[in-house]
């Protein structure tokens, strides 16, 4: 027995509405369940089943198995943030990386040294606001809909987002430390991590698009 | 999972083992062929499977690729090299583990060794 197109989307939506937002942890919740029903239910051997019936034995499967999707579902949206973070650490202690930094930091120090350290701070600020809503666009329109996203995609988005803000807002770095040189020191790691984060995102979501095509 | 204390550490080794034997293979094929070999003896769950499968994939250690199947998207898993590499070390670990577990639960305490 195989379910029809119609009963897969019909389990597709209930997963949605039951706050199972990330595509791909959805697309395979519905193949189990899916792949369950047509298993077990007996009857219709060579043919499809009935709506009706169906949807008889999908509510009974719910009854009993709900509760257990919704668990995994949370445990998989953290499972995704931890993903997102390492991703990105693992992308910074590439060679490319490794080789860039320290040079972004000799062009930090000496820029510093050359225009001051108020216009350096004007120019990144102003860099990690476009930066910031480049990332915010990227989030609103890369996806027609709030139930079509990537885990560990939105997750890293996130991520980055809140890492931003708490250094901004809250830590603000540049106005505890005075020295030109851990100044340079610590724009240069923000840069890393934020520059990274950007391009792993992009990656990702362009990996995870051709996987789900 | 029956048992699930004693069978929880083993899971991932028994998903590598089952990938290293088979190629690629699907969340709910896995449940199954476990359930085929062990004569329904060992039940794995969708909520114990699932995040040890994206453990594995979050370490590295296995490949998604993703094909449409009856009218849905299917995840299959596959063994990355370094999976491969890792499934040796796990299954020697665990060979060891049973080992030891065998001589300790069939060893008659020598009265001459109590401390």
């Amino acid at each position: 027995m195989r379910l029809t197109a119609a009963q897969i989307g019909f389990i597709d939506n209930y997963l949605k509405n039951s706050g199972i937002n990330y595509i791909d942890i959805r697309y395979e919740m519905v193949d189990h369940i899916a792949t369950d029903l047509e298993n077990s239910i007996e009857g219709y051997e060579g043919t499809t089943i009935q709506d009706e019936d169906f949807q008889s034995h999908f509510k009974a499967y719910m009854a009993k198995n709900k509760e257990q999707f919704l668990t995994s579902n949370k445990q998989f949206a953290k499972t995704a943030r931890i993903r997102a973070f390492k991703l990105i650490l693992k992308n910074i202690v590439r060679p490319t990386s490794l080789l860039l930094t320290p040079l972004l930091f000799i062009i930090l120090y000496k820029a510093i040294a050359m225009a001051g350290l108020e216009t350096v701070k004007d120019i990144l600020h102003i860099t990690y606001t476009v930066l910031l809503i480049a990332v915010v666009l990227f989030d609103k329109f890369n996806y027609k809909t709030e139930t079509e996203k990537f885990s560990v995609v939105d997750k890293m988005i996130s991520g980055c987002l809140i890492a931003v803000y708490v250094v901004f807002v809250f830590i603000r770095p540049d106005k505890i430390i005075s020295d030109p040189l851990w100044l340079s020191v610590y724009y240069t790691l923000f840069i890393a991590f934020i520059t990274t984060g950007a391009i792993t995102l992009l990656l990702l979501s362009a990996k995870y698009k051709k996987q789900y095509e | 999972m029956k048992n699930s204390p004693l069978y929880k550490g083993s899971l991932t080794t028994i998903i590598m083992k089952l990938l290293e034997e088979n190629g690629k293979m699907y969340g709910y094929e896995i449940t199954q062929k476990v359930k085929k070999i062990t004569k329904g003896e060992l039940n794995i769950t969708e909520g114990a499977l699932y995040p040890a499968l994206h453990k594995l994939e979050a370490e590295g250690l296995l490949d998604v690729e993703v094909a449409k199947v009856d009218n849905r998207m299917r995840k299959y898993y596959k063994l990355t090299e370094s999976g491969k590499k890792e499934t040796v070390n796990r299954l020697e670990e665990l060979e060891e583990f049973i080992r030891n577990m065998q001589t300790l639960v069939n060893t008659k305490t020598n009265p001459d060794l109590q401390f």
